[in-house]
């Protein structure tokens, strides 16, 4: 029996105010392995953080609620959890690295304090023991350990960074959510940021869910690749399907607008149109008012997964003639 | 020379169009706040009372009447009277006009003198120093011993109550408004103001002002409330009306010999000073609230 | 150790500024003391005895070299020095105020981070209703309503005096303290809302912290830097409240004295009490000054910790 680390399974999640009510996933779903990385790609807003947030059962509640669907992690429904068991699990078995560096520590705690804390929170080892690993910890992250009882802002970004990812793979989780983890970064410091989490992927055997909007990351550490638009995933597939044979209509509007450097082209090439608002999404398939290709299928019904490779799926109703398979 | 002169204005008036969506936004947002609406009308109604006193109340504020004095709370005085036979309801609508007038006006003198001051400060960067060292010096006296000291030198009275307060308010109002200024005054359109040959003074009035109005609106409102009571606590030690003028304070101070007996003679015109000073305090965070720049879309 | 040093040219400063209002006050105390009759002589002689001769600026290069001596000058009512007429009484207001910051923080603090955590809720409406009460009520209203309800109506407490017996402290105490407290209680809150909507406080619930542990040190310590602030505002202006406090219960303090003094036309002593309410609150702002150092660590840095930084560069460079 191969038990998934992950299953997603179809999540419904809705931000409800008295003004509103923002659909903000709207039937994810995907797994992964052990030791795996898949990618979450999209534009801001589509609904990458919320699914990282009900991961870990973080959905702030109110506004946020989770309508329909399961995850399944290491066998066991997240959703149904108690708070208490939520909190054996975060930062132990699941970790997040958040996207903005300079207000994710604590500016009044040391870092060293800020790393323990994580440590003693899941083990029951002595204080000194826990120092300990938070120096080894430090330098695994490459900053130097007498550091650790200084305070974050006598840090730089790229290191705050590093701090940040030291405390979640402290208790070495078997899943880190790394949420647009380069993006506040230079683009240099992006690198050195990315080389780290695949070492330390590497010896650690850290399953990961990189979410980005940055195809170059992706290209780089990325196992699998999910195009997430409108809170719908539209495509998924191994990293060589997404860029080599990528199939649906945004996928390709996507790569599309990448600047080329080999051909000399005049103008950007743009996707027409803009992402529908949360709020007010449109009928049947998401992307249609703005796909090239759409039909009066397309702008009706809602579009299910189509098979067409082994591994590879797309949300586009070009490719039904293939085998018909839901998420 | 034309190009920018155009642009300018387009800026001004885009800027004005922004105003004025911005204010009609701002009211929207400040209707929700019911709290505050109620403040709003609260007050409204003590203002209305100030201006209609005399033909509101059933006596003069200075008909005395040996007889019928000390009497309780009846039909015919609503709030009874005090020991000297005048009527309390009376009393308190006057006195109504003495606490918003002197309010208002202690404000208004700490306003325009903090926003001169501010001004001065945020423009001439020479001048700022010192300025700011001398209003920061004045802060360090809480505000209410230095209004004390204020109207000892200038004797009891009126005028000299609202001086003594506007005074003692001013400094933080200067450091408001010079907080303000300072940032508009790095904004586009100032610098195209000046482009087109406008003087410090013109650029002053039309632009930055109007643009650093919403924090002094918020500190004016709150500043307000804050000169009620000192304006109230300073009469009640006796510095401020003179008698037989109906100020709160000073009737509160009349009332307190008999409080063991005639116990509304304090605790009415509390009550009153409490109604005014909470309205102002409830719009002052209503507004804070809806002038947020953060929350602004 | 710059910041103590500043004090001393705010406190000079501030006597300048007051003694230079107090300095057009109306009213010659030689004057009203000798009376009409008086030959021009015997004014100067008691103008002098007074230290009240001279012109503007020499009297007040007098009263600051007197001021560095500990002499504040004679009251004008009884010719005795006012330093110890103040002595005596300092001590009351001193222990008045002490009592009633501490009631406004505890209250204030503890309700405050109640209402943040409960926002929205009915105990949270309440609380902040309550807390806008307390702000907008007169705090002469608010001694009189608790002479009213304990004194004359439960007999409860007496309704003057303080110090010899713990009843006598509760009223004014309270009269004072609730005041603070309303304002330290909406501070305390809406800092504490602020410090919950950071993203470190969302990092520490994916460590899988309990929620109460976030709120004490995360949040908490991170609120207490405005607060501290807000904290020292409030213990200045707890300074002039005692004034008026003093004057409703009858208690023999500064404030008292303050108020008697100037109806007696005793400029010296008016001066001196105002100077000594000043100076303890500058006093008080420089201590919050100081205790804000401490507990921001990006202050802390600045000033404290050079020792450690050098040895780390040596470390460093190795």
């Amino acid at each position: 029996m191969d038990e998934k680390l992950l299953e997603v399974k179809d999540i419904n999640i809705h931000y409800v105010t008295e003004d509103e009510t923002v659909y903000a996933v709207n039937g994810i779903g995907f797994t992964l392995d052990e030791g795996e990385t898949i990618g979450l790609v999209g534009e801001t807003g589509a609904g990458k953080t919320t699914t990282a947030l009900s991961i870990m059962g973080l959905i702030p509640d109110p506004p946020g609620k989770i309508i329909s669907g399961s995850i399944m992690f290491k066998g066991q429904d997240i959703f149904k959890m108690s708070e208490k068991q939520l909190r054996s699990i975060r930062g132990d078995q699941i970790s997040m690295v958040f996207q903005d560096p300079m207000t994710a520590l604590n500016p009044v705690l040391t870092v060293g304090k800020q790393i323990e804390e994580v440590i003693l929170l899941h083990n029951d080892i002595p204080k000194a023991e826990a120092k300990k690993r938070t120096i080894e910890m430090l330098e695994m992250v490459g900053i130097p350990g007498k550091r650790c009882d200084d305070y974050p802002h006598q840090f730089s970004g790229g290191m705050k960074q590093r701090v940040v990812i030291a405390i979640a793979l402290a208790c070495n989780p078997k899943l880190l959510i790394a949420d647009e983890p380069t993006t506040a970064l230079d683009v240099t410091i992006q690198a050195q940021v990315l080389e780290l989490m695949k070492k330390l992927r590497k010896e650690y055997g850290t399953a990961m869910i990189m979410i980005t909007h940055d195809l170059g990351v992706v290209a780089k550490i990325c196992d699998r690749v999910a195009i997430v638009y409108a809170g719908e995933i539209v495509e998924i597939g191994s990293n060589k399907d997404i860029f080599v044979d990528r199939k649906h209509p945004y996928t390709m509007g996507l790569f599309n607008s990448l600047p080329d450097i080999e051909n000399d082209s005049k103008e950007l090439h743009m996707i027409k149109g803009l992402m529908p608002d949360p709020v007010d999404l449109p009928n049947g398939c998401k992307f249609n008012p703005r796909c090239p290709y759409k039909t009066e299928i397309c702008e009706n019904e809602k579009t299910p997964f189509y098979e067409v490779a082994p591994g590879h799926q797309v949300r586009c109703n070009k490719f039904a003639l293939r085998e018909v398979q839901n998420a | 020379m034309m190009a920018e002169k155009t642009s300018s204005k387009q800026q001004k008036e885009s800027k004005r169009t922004q105003n004025n969506r911005v204010r009609n936004e701002t009211w929207h947002r400040f209707k929700k706040n019911k709290l505050a609406v109620t403040g709003l009308i609260v007050l409204c109604i003590f203002i209305f009372a100030a201006i209609f006193a005399d033909i509101i109340v059933p006596y003069g504020y200075d008909d005395q009447d040996p007889d019928r004095a000390m009497l309780f709370p009846n039909r015919k005085f609503i709030f009874g009277t005090d020991h000297l036979g005048r009527d309390v309801f009376s009393r308190l609508v006057y006195g109504s006009r003495y606490s918003l007038m002197i309010g208002f006006f202690a404000v208004g003198i700490s306003v325009i003198l903090g926003t001169i001051f501010g001004v001065i400060a945020a423009y001439y960067p020479k001048l700022d120093n010192i300025i700011m060292r001398i209003m920061d010096l004045f802060m360090s006296i809480p505000q209410m011993l230095l209004a004390i000291c204020i109207i000892t030198s200038l004797g009891p009275g009126l005028f000299n109550l609202m001086l003594a307060v506007g005074l003692s308010s001013t400094p933080q109002f200067a450091r408001v408004v010079r907080a303000s200024v300072l940032s508009t005054k790095e904004e586009e359109f100032v610098e195209a103001a000046r482009a087109i040959g406008g003087n410090d003074l013109q650029i002053i009035i039309h632009h930055i002002l109007p643009n650093s109005l919403a924090p002094l609106i918020v500190q004016a409102t709150l500043a307000m409330a804050r000169s009620i009571i000192s304006v109230s606590a300073l009469s009640f030690l006796g510095f401020g009306i003179e008698p037989p003028k109906p100020e709160w304070g000073a009737m509160l101070s009349a009332g307190r010999s008999y409080i063991r007996t005639q116990w509304y003679l304090t605790v009415i015109p509390g009550l009153a000073i409490m109604a005014v000073v909470y309205s102002l305090n409830v719009m002052g965070d209503g507004l804070r609230d809806c002038l947020d720049p953060r929350l602004k879309k | 150790m710059k910041r103590i040093l500043w004090i001393i040219p705010v406190l000079l400063g501030v006597t300048v500024v007051v003694f230079t209002i107090l300095y057009f006050a109306p009213g010659d105390p030689a004057m009203l003391a000798l009376g009409e009759a008086a030959t021009p002589e015997a004014i100067e002689d008691y103008r002098e005895e007074l230290g009240i001769n001279g012109t503007y600026m020499e009297r007040l290069s007098r009263y600051i070299s007197n001021l560095f001596k500990g002499d504040l000058g004679l009251s004008y009512r009884s010719r005795t020095p006012v330093a110890t007429e103040l002595a005596s009484r300092f001590s009351v207001t001193f222990k008045l105020a002490m009592c009633s910051i501490v009631l406004g923080i505890i209250l204030g603090v503890f309700f405050g981070i109640i209402s943040a955590l409960k926002r929205g809720t009915i105990w949270d409406s309440l609380a902040t209703g309550i807390a806008l009460f307390g702000v907008s009520m007169p705090m002469f209203w608010q001694g009189l309503m608790l002479i009213l309800f304990f004194s004359v109506h439960l007999r409860w407490l007496p309704a003057s005096g303080f110090g010899s017996t713990w009843k006598q402290m509760v009223m004014p105490v309270l009269a004072l303290g609730i005041g603070s407290s309303a304002t330290i209680m909406r501070t305390t809150r809406s800092c504490m809302l602020e410090v919950l909507r950071q993203d470190y406080i969302t990092t520490a619930k994916a460590k899988g912290q309990r929620y109460r542990v976030i709120v004490l040190r995360h949040a908490l310590r991170n609120a207490m830097i405005p607060i501290i602030t807000v904290i020292g505002i409030q213990t200045s202006e707890l300074l002039a409240g005692s004034i008026i406090t003093e004057v409703i219960f009858s208690i023999a303090g500064v404030g008292k004295y303050l108020v008697d003094s100037i109806s007696g036309r005793d400029y010296a002593a008016v001066l001196g009490c105002t100077l000594l309410i000043a100076f303890v609150a500058a006093i008080f702002n420089l201590i919050t000054d100081i205790i804000y150092t401490f507990i921001d660590p990006r202050l802390k840095t600045m000033y404290g910790t050079n020792k450690k930084r050098k040895i780390k560069n040596y470390g460093v460079a190795k």
